[in-house]
């Protein structure tokens, strides 16, 4: 979380090292990098980049591009997380990521319960993703660092962009002055759920009509505005906020509740290059993420908030000389946390309960990349240094520590080393080993991710969470043939799970909630890509396994974490056969994940009670489905581009598994009883028509 | 177009369910012991083997988990033993119970149980607390025609107490049953002495039809005003509230598929499953 967005890597070029700073490009001469070759070119195994490009051939979902949809086709991410918004990252939970939005860390990364992501496609320049191993100005959570960027703006991009979908639309404005001194990137994204509600009441009567009782609501609105204030400084304004809303009424079952949720980011930033061989780098941030729940839920009268603040000072220094390329900086951070501000009127009982959690810390970093001077060898390494002190109020039966007070002080070391060696044209090997902390944790209330699960901060109870990973990986590409292998090995420490079935709810604090345990991981992935012609294919195999042990859960034994799916395979066939039509074509398949379902049964009262000896012991059906896509590039008479998107999703209407349960049923005057298991499926086949245009 | 928009939606959220196929994971069958023995009563005691989840019954395969031919013994820390006699009961699963035909629970003894079945030896030990003096018996109204059903009693301060409560309802049910929450942690910070006895709910998946039950569409928790209620209110000791909390909190979990027990499952039998709970009972109680 405390991260440094800004990224310089050494470039080896033909004839010489040219250095690359992404957030520079009007301050510097810039090598554009050929993408073929940029990840030889990478220090760090385990590091992918998508373009805009890839991002909107991919087959549309209800006629949105979508940023994380394409995420998750990268290897090492699993690739099917629908109705669900996590991401998984080589073995690693839902909050151990960090997304990053034009250097904004992002909690909360999807709009509609986890289908389309909080993301503007139309304002995405580009997303970069190191998995588990990257520069110490970018680490803070154990599985991932998303960086998500907007479209840089040049006189060749300026326009208004609008793609008109079937839930939503969006709409972007990118603008630059001619002596490239002012850029500006707004977008702005809203749904219309509420409007098909009306198309709706005019089919069916009110009562029938789901959307009579029920509004769905979700809109975001972000941009970076930069301004040169001179050849050497510019400035950066940029921001994010995004609002979910869902209302939801049945009077037969006693709901009448709104639910809202969403994340507000802003960041201001300062560049200076004090000398050719120094840049500073300065900013200021506020990112915070909130859910809420009120109104009335089976009669009882219920309000419920969850927020994480967070305010950030960052100093990024950056010192080229020779071979080396030096950067340091220093962080604070100030966390304001209340994973649980609950009060509820149930049946005649008044319960409130009220926990806040305050967070004062520094994070100081350095790490130096090192050219060899035959070119052919790239080292990196960094130490990164994180101080996180709780702040009072703690009540404990052995202490008391006032407000304000630092009641404990987290210190944990974060070393990164890294190589990678080009041996010659064309093939590169790489291996980096990390050890990764993480200061704040998702603590999920269900099953499945949902946007409110709750964000807590490190306590004196509740300390950071650790894992080292070491991830290698072989590379080769040339004309004919793009292909990698990559491996890793991940063990964590201080993995928390939050205990949803607790006693003494009123004498605990939150922080007591959670059980603590360690994970290990481990897997490869394999990449290939081949051009024939007008015919592209890109093929993606996973293989990984993920394990958790928890000491008060099964006595310690170890079981596969609900993500364990050893096998994430996906294909994607792309054909442009003209500059008017483009065809994708994707297909996916994954491992079914693990479900924590009784293993036994037996009577109580004449009840049937539940057995547990295994911990996530059962594994749904394998998930599957077939996308295609269509872009017909318009000829333009009023617009700069026009594009009509159609696509379907899950072609042949495969019923995936989105959850389990059992049903039983009995008999008892006849001793029958039969269980059967059920799954219920979110997607059928989903066709959808999108327009893109710009002006 | 806007026809084909609702189309579009319509298909999204139509979400369907289908009958699957999971695999049932190793299982191995454990003894599972179900007894309780109350205060002036004597001792129930249910002996069965539990069974793999997704295993189908029918009548012959049944029969594979009844324990009929058990040795168990029920001692008290006054030095009071009996062996229990197998009877035959029709009201709910096992058909069998095992009871004392002479002991009856003495409130502030320990009672151990030891079970003896093909050379498996299966023990449990619970204490019976002394009854709760109850203060009230009342159902509050909430509508013209439901209400919830209140109970008080006297609470000593810095005493916690554990109940536990089992009702039965003449317009839903043949036996008596634990309440929908059946038992609460009652210290300092509880409510002085008064509890609500909550109306188990039917709208769950363990049912093969909730619509056929005499409180389908009922408000949660709330019992007609018309009905007749006999409410069984007791403490159990701290061992047995675990227990007991742990089974229900289960039960509780297993009928939303959004959530999961974390934490399994408790019990006091050793060698085996289940539970053994001493209850120190106050008088039946009966509305109106």
């Amino acid at each position: 979380m405390l991260s440094w967005g800004s990224r310089t890597t050494l470039q080896e070029t033909s004839d010489s090292i040219a250095v690359r700073d992404t957030l520079h490009r009007t301050l510097r001469e810039v090598q554009v990098e050929d993408e073929n070759q940029r990840s030889f070119r990478s220090t760090f195994a385990g590091n992918d980049l998508l373009k805009t490009a890839e991002i909107r051939s991919l087959p549309t979902f209800l006629g949105e591009s979508d940023v994380l949809r394409a995420l998750r086709l990268l290897p090492g991410i699993q690739s099917v997380s629908e109705g669900n918004s996590g991401v998984y990252v080589r073995g690693g939970s839902a909050g151990h990521n960090l997304f990053l939005l034009d250097e904004m860390e992002i909690l909360n990364p999807s709009h509609l319960m986890g289908l389309f992501s909080v993301f503007n496609p139309l304002t995405v320049g580009n997303l970069e993703v190191f998995k588990g191993n990257a520069p110490v100005q970018l680490q803070g959570r154990l599985a991932s660092t998303i960086l998500v960027n907007s479209i840089a703006p040049d006189s060749t991009n300026n326009g208004l962009e609008l793609n008109l979908g079937t839930l939503s639309s969006s709409a972007s404005l990118i603008r630059s002055s001619a002596d490239g001194r002012f850029t500006m990137v707004l977008g702005y994204r809203r749904s219309y759920l509420e409007a098909l509600g009306w198309v709706a009441s005019l089919f069916i009567n009110d009562k029938k009509n789901y959307f009579h009782n029920n509004q769905y609501f979700f809109e975001d609105f972000n941009g970076k505005i930069g301004y040169r204030l001179n050849p050497k400084m510019k400035l950066t304004l940029s921001w994010y906020t995004g609002q979910d809303r869902f209302h939801f009424k049945d009077d037969g079952l006693g709901y009448n509740a709104t639910s809202d949720w969403g994340n507000q980011s802003l960041l201001l930033k300062l560049d200076r290059n004090v000398r050719p061989d120094l840049n500073y780098h300065t900013s200021l941030g506020f990112t915070s993420t909130h859910s809420g729940l009120s109104g009335d839920m089976l009669d009882n009268s219920l309000n419920f908030l969850s927020y994480l603040e967070q305010y950030q000072w960052k100093n990024l220094w950056d010192y080229r000389r020779d071979n080396h390329l030096l950067q340091s900086g220093a962080e604070v951070f100030l966390q304001e946390a209340m994973p649980l501000r609950m009060s509820m009127f149930y049946n005649a009982n008044n319960v409130l309960k009220l926990q806040r959690y305050s967070n004062a810390g520094m994070v100081l970093f350095s790490g130096d990349q090192y050219r060899s001077p035959s070119g052919k060898t790239l080292l990196y390494g960094g130490l990164r240094v994180t101080m996180n002190a709780p702040l009072g109020p703690y009540a404990y039966a052995e202490t008391q520590v006032t407000a304000g007070k630092i009641a404990k002080v987290w210190l944990t070391a974060s070393p990164v080393i890294s190589i990678s060696h080009f041996p010659r044209s064309g093939i590169s090997l790489k291996a980096s080993l990390s050890l990764n902390e993480q200061n704040v944790h998702l603590s999920s209330l269900s099953s499945i991710p949902l946007p409110f699960d709750l964000w807590v901060p490190t306590t004196p109870r509740l300390r950071p969470e650790t894992a080292d990973q070491l991830t290698c990986g072989y590379y080769s590409t040339s004309d004919a043939l793009d292909w990698s292998v990559e491996g890793y090995v991940k063990g964590m420490q201080h993995q928390l799970l939050f205990n949803v079935v607790t006693d003494n709810t009123n004498s605990m604090g939150f922080e007591d909630q959670f059980f603590s345990g360690k994970g290990f991981a481990y897997g490869f992935d394999a990449t290939m890509k081949k051009n024939w012609g007008i015919y592209t294919a890109k093929l993606r195999y996973s293989y990984a396994r993920s394990f958790r042990s928890f000491d008060k859960i099964m006595d310690g034994d170890w079981f596969r974490d609900k993500y364990d799916r050893p096998h994430d395979f996906n294909l994607q066939l792309t054909c442009t056969p003209n500059a008017v039509w483009d065809f994708s074509l994707l297909w996916t398949y994954a491992s079914g994940c693990n479900l924590n379902l009784p293993t036994g049964r037996w009577w109580m009262s004449g009840l049937i009670m539940n057995d547990y000896d295994q911990f996530n012991g059962f594994r749904l059906p394998a998930y599957h489905r077939l996308d295609v896509s269509a872009n017909w590039h318009l000829k333009p008479r009023f617009f700069k581009e026009s594009v009509l998107n159609f696509s379907i999703v899950n072609l042949y209407n495969r019923a995936n598994p989105y959850f389990a349960y059992f049903r039983v049923y009995m008999d008892e005057n006849r001793y029958h009883l039969s269980v059967k298991s059920y799954q219920i499926s979110l997607f059928p086949i989903m066709p959808s028509v999108s327009w893109r245009f710009k002006i | 177009m806007f026809k084909h928009w609702y189309v579009f939606l319509a298909l999204f959220l139509l979400s369907c369910t289908n009958e699957i196929e999971l695999e049932q994971p190793d299982y191995v069958s454990k003894i599972v012991v179900d007894g309780y023995i109350e205060s002036n009563g004597f001792a129930n005691v249910y002996l069965m083997h539990s069974s793999p989840f997704l295993m189908e019954y029918d009548s012959a395969s049944v029969r594979a988990t009844f324990m009929n031919a058990a040795t168990v013994t029920l001692t008290c820390s006054n030095g009071d033993s009996e062996i229990l006699t197998l009877f035959r009961q029709n009201t709910f699963f096992p058909p069998f119970v095992y009871k004392t035909i002479r002991m009856k629970g003495i409130p502030g003894e320990s009672y151990s149980l030891k079970v003896n079945y093909n050379g498996k030896l299966v023990t449990a030990s619970t204490t019976i607390p002394q009854p709760p003096t109850m203060t009230a018996f009342e159902m509050e109204s909430r509508s013209d025609s439901s209400g919830l059903i209140r109970i008080g009693m006297v609470k000593g301060a810095g005493v916690t107490n554990y109940a536990f409560i089992q009702y039965k309802s003449i317009k839903a049910d043949q036996n008596f049953h634990p309440a929908g929450v059946p038992v609460y942690k009652m210290d300092e910070l509880t409510e002085q002495g008064s509890l609500y006895v909550l109306r188990c709910d039917e709208n769950n998946l363990y049912l093969v039809n909730p619509t056929k039950q005499a409180y389908s569409n009922w408000p949660k928790g709330m019992f007609s005003v018309k009905d007749t209620v006999l409410v069984k209110f007791g403490l159990v000791d701290v061992a047995s509230y675990q227990v007991l909390k742990s089974l229900f909190a289960d039960e509780a979990v297993r009928n939303n598929p959004f959530a999961f027990n974390s934490a399994g499952i408790q019990s006091n039998i050793v060698g085996g499953i289940g539970r053994w709970t001493g209850i120190g009972v106050a008088p039946t109680q009966i509305y109106p």
